[in-house]
């Protein structure tokens, strides 16, 4: 076969390596897909720098409840289950954490079929009746090159399109499972600030003491603040989890065009959205 | 066994007495100059049922929420599964290929009685198929 290509054939392979290039620029590679789900994937392991969750809620709101120091002494606060809850919430984020790292592996560069090799197997040289000439080798390492991302793009879009159709209510409804686990936390440090505000103002009612009132306003306001410091770190989780679902949204809506120019947008938008989030 | 709509929806009732809650605590703390003490006492006691009736709905709606998780998060790792087989799929396709290039300088090697060229592309093809 190779014998029909020598130089006056060069032009029309040339032609053919334009038309291929032109498909090419149809078909980008997922390049958004995968900024998307590494913003995702880094939000979802950010959850080990939380240091406040099921179990400290529940050693504070043992003793933010129990109106009586004395009674405190012997209490015990048995926070057993809420150490599991904290295992079960890390190996939630795990399980979408490696969902969305799964899935920037085959939208992202990490999985190339590498068509390369043939076209680096044919070099310029007479092989018996063949003659290969060094433009004729060139065109076809080139096309090998074209042809590496025209078949790994069309073949991830198909799988990325399988995955969405199939999984996408499941993973929406996971995402609101995390969503409500950090309101329904988050809501619960609130109910104990606000208790915490309650006992801070009897207790201020109940002395006159300028060094008792002192102690009070200083013990309230530090753990008040801290508090505070763990629900906006909270806030912060649900507002990013809000824009990794949406953006799973987006991409579930556009299956059928992973490469319109809309989508690209939106996707990189989220994927800078949830980088803000993170970093603010 | 509930669902996690049933979950949102504790967890909205939880809001409504938390807000009912931080409103009457408000007013407590505005106004504890200015109320009798047994008034004061009757107000944190009603405020202290609220905020107890939030947290049991908080609390209630987590459990719907852990009931139900393992059933999704089960299937989310299904769908990672799919998508490494896919991965996979891909690198085998990419073996088949390197396999498929070094037959070809193999057979170019032959054509050309290159020696050593048939021991390199040997020696590229047993390790297209190793990998």
């Amino acid at each position: 076969m190779w014998n029909t290509y020598n130089m006056k054939n060069t032009p029309t392979v040339l032609c053919g390596l334009f038309f291929f290039s032109l498909l090419q620029v149809a078909c980008v590679p997922l390049k958004e897909v995968h900024a998307f789900t590494e913003s995702s994937v880094q939000t979802l392991e950010n959850d080990h720098q939380i240091d406040y969750k099921y179990a400290d809620y529940c050693w504070d709101s043992c003793y933010l409840f129990n109106t009586s120091g004395r009674q405190l002494a012997d209490f015990d606060c048995n926070c057993g289950q809420d150490e599991k809850y904290d295992s079960i919430v890390r190996k939630e984020y795990d399980v979408l954490s490696d969902y969305f790292t799964a899935l920037g592996k085959l939208a992202g560069a990490g999985s190339y079929f590498n068509f390369a090799p043939i076209g680096d197997a044919i070099q310029e040289g007479t092989y018996g009746n063949l003659t290969v000439t060094a433009n004729e080798a060139k065109v076809v390492n080139a096309l090998a090159t074209v042809a590496t991302d025209l078949f790994t793009t069309r073949y991830k879009s198909k799988k990325i399109k399988e995955i969405l159709e199939k999984y996408h209510d499941t993973v929406a409804i996971a995402m609101e499972i995390m969503q409500l686990h950090i309101d329904n936390l988050k809501s619960r440090i609130g109910l104990m600030r606000t208790k915490l505000q309650q006992r801070g103002d009897l207790l201020m009612a109940g002395t006159s003491a300028d060094g008792e009132k002192w102690g009070i306003v200083y013990t309230y306001k530090q753990k008040y603040k801290e508090l505070g410091r763990v629900m906006a770190t909270y806030d912060k989780r649900y507002q990013s989890l809000e824009k990794i679902k949406q953006g799973h949204q987006a991409l579930f809506e556009n299956v059928n065009d992973l490469h319109s120019e809309g989508l690209k947008k939106k996707i990189l938008g989220f994927a800078y959205d949830i980088i803000y989030i993170n970093n603010h | 066994m509930g669902t996690v709509n049933d979950a949102a929806f504790a967890n909205k009732l939880g809001h409504f007495y938390q807000n009912m809650a931080d409103g009457m605590g408000q007013f407590i703390h505005t106004q504890i100059g200015t109320l009798p003490k047994d008034k004061v006492t009757s107000l944190t006691d009603q405020q202290n049922q609220l905020i107890n009736y939030a947290n049991m709905f908080f609390t209630l709606s987590d459990r719907i929420a852990f009931e139900e998780s393992e059933t999704y998060f089960k299937g989310i790792s299904d769908a990672t599964d799919d998508i490494d087989k896919a991965v996979k799929e891909i690198k085998d396709v990419n073996k088949a290929i390197n396999i498929a290039a070094g037959l070809i300088t193999l057979a170019a090697a032959i054509v050309t009685e290159n020696g050593s060229g048939i021991v390199s592309s040997l020696q590229t093809i047993a390790g297209a198929i190793k990998s």
